[in-house]
């Protein structure tokens, strides 16, 4: 298989993916806000997956 | 769907250590059954691993019961697309009802996701499927079945924080790069394309052949590649899709496609999310993923086989989440999880000035399957929800005590009612029904829901 990560784009950057073909992209879609998700998100016990071990299932 | 399918959940718990026994998964499987009566709990033992009491039928059909120390509800069977999506989705509520109601909701959290991050532990989201025994598994159509599955992840994947690694004989090398977050929670445990076994050499395709019917008649495919969704639209989408693979492969119409190697394929388009998902064919020549899910698109809208309305609404959505993965990806939050989860801790690490190294992401990508609304992150997202995503056919029914009306299900919850009434000892199954003494009840026509094949029953007292 051929290395797939793109050089100039970090894993976990932005989602945006470029245009094949260097073509024209579509509108713009207006992204979700996300304030009051961030504030429910700062709340998250940062050390909680730490106390989540769960035995291996199926 | 011109077909059945189901799906079944194992459910991660996350209580506090002080709490002891007996666990919480068994508190609240005893609180469903013997305070809720959502079901009649087996009187028999199943298996050496399942004994009398570990779980039993629920009256909407499905089941509830315990698996390797896992809280697992699994659906009944479900004809239509939507059913399946609720059914699903009713397995939450029952969890979470019924923490609430013990009055451990604020300490005790069920987590449907598929991994621990720190314990490379993994549990499953299975998904079942029927088929038609005389469906053509010749080696072309399973190689290509091999191809939707390892390229559909691009669709159906839940995402997740990290990398698990496993011994190299698993081609599980290190990545040259750091893999942060990849699109599929199952990806880095799937070892082979194909093999019996559930819990070690996990596949792509589940080669047991136990239909749960007439063996003459019916197979069933399990699979257990799949990802826990919580989105609505990414579980259709799931089902969906790969139920008009499955029609394509019964008609003997599948394109002509086969991987090089499938499992590898599928964990490296994971590993990438912002790759260019290319996939080696056999033949030498390299598709990416979209390339490969729009040809079976397009084999599914060539004639070969027969379009109702949950496929019409498969191959809508389908379309538009290729052409928004190619040109659009922001126009799929909310629809697709790994999408939308990136998408919420993107939003995440740029508003703290933080690392994709940070493990509070990892506590994050728990939060993202919570199943307690207080605290789910997708209860702030609009338009999420089953009733705004125009699948057809969603029924008024209350999906956790009442049973789909167009399959077996329905006759078994119909039996469950009739021994309760008439107080008959009983051992239940997915294809049979044993009840009083020697008594039998066959279901093994899944798609039957004659009452006629309760006569039995009717006029059976204890």
């Amino acid at each position: 298989m051929p290395d797939q990560g793109q050089k100039n784009r970090p894993s976990g950057g932005p989602t945006e993916p470029p245009s094949p073909g260097g073509g024209p992209h579509s509108p713009k879609v207006e992204r979700p806000s996300v304030d009051d998700l961030l504030k429910r998100m700062r709340k998250v016990d940062p050390d909680q997956a730490k106390r989540y071990r769960q035995r291996t299932g199926e | 769907m011109n077909r059945l399918a189901g799906i079944e959940t194992e459910y991660g718990c996350l209580a506090p250590e002080s709490f002891g026994l007996p666990t919480v998964p068994i508190r609240v499987r005893d609180h469903a059954f013997k305070k809720k009566k959502l079901g009649l709990i087996d009187l028999h033992d199943r298996d050496y691993d399942e004994p009398a009491g570990n779980g039993g039928f629920l009256f909407n059909g499905g089941r509830l019961y315990l698996d390797m120390g896992h809280l697992e509800y699994c659906t009944p069977e479900c004809k239509n697309l939507a059913d399946v999506v609720a059914y699903e989705h009713v397995g939450n509520c029952i969890l979470q009802q019924s923490t609430q109601d013990l009055g451990l909701d604020n300490d005790v959290f069920f987590i449907k996701n598929n991994i621990d991050h720190y314990t490379s532990a993994t549990f499953g989201c299975h998904e079942n499927y029927s088929l038609r025994r005389d469906a053509p598994l010749a080696q072309k159509n399973i190689d290509s079945l091999l191809a939707f599955l390892s390229a559909r992840i691009v669709l159906v994947g839940a995402g997740r924080v990290g990398v698990t690694l496993a011994p190299r004989r698993y081609h599980k090398v290190d990545d040259t790069e750091p893999v942060h977050y990849q699109i599929s929670q199952r990806a880095d445990f799937i070892q082979t394309d194909i093999y019996e076994w559930v819990q070690f050499n996990r596949a792509l395709i589940n080669a047991r052949d136990e239909p749960l019917a007439d063996y003459r008649r019916f197979r069933r495919l399990h699979l257990l590649l799949g990802d826990s969704n919580m989105l609505a639209y990414t579980n259709a989408l799931k089902i969906g899709t790969t139920s008009l693979v499955l029609d394509l492969l019964e008609a003997n119409a599948l394109p002509k496609l086969s991987l090089a190697n499938p499992v590898i394929a599928m964990r490296q388009i994971s590993h990438h999310p912002n790759g260019n998902w290319m996939m080696k064919l056999h033949d030498g020549r390299e598709w990416t993923a979209l390339d490969l899910l729009e040809e079976f698109h397009r084999a599914a809208t060539s004639g070969a086989i027969f379009l109702d309305d949950d496929a019409h609404w498969v191959l809508k959505e389908w379309e538009f989440c290729v052409q928004s993965l190619r040109h659009q990806r922001d126009a799929l939050i909310g629809k697709l999880d790994w999408v939308t989860k990136h998408f919420l801790l993107s939003s995440f690490v740029e508003s703290q000035k933080i690392e994709w190294t940070d493990p509070w992401l990892e506590s994050l990508d728990l939060e993202y399957h919570q199943l307690n609304p207080k605290r789910s992150l997708l209860a702030g997202l609009p338009g999420t929800a089953l009733d705004k995503i125009s699948l057809p056919e969603l029924a008024k029914r209350d999906y956790q005590v009442q049973p789909p009306i167009n399959t077996r299900a329905f006759l078994r919850s119909e039996a469950m009612h009739m021994i309760v009434q008439k107080k008959l000892p009983y051992v239940l199954d997915w294809d049979l029904i044993y009840i009083g003494e020697g008594r039998q009840i066959q279901l093994d026509d899944p798609y039957s829901s004659d009452l006629s094949t309760l006569k039995d029953l009717t006029h059976f007292q204890g």
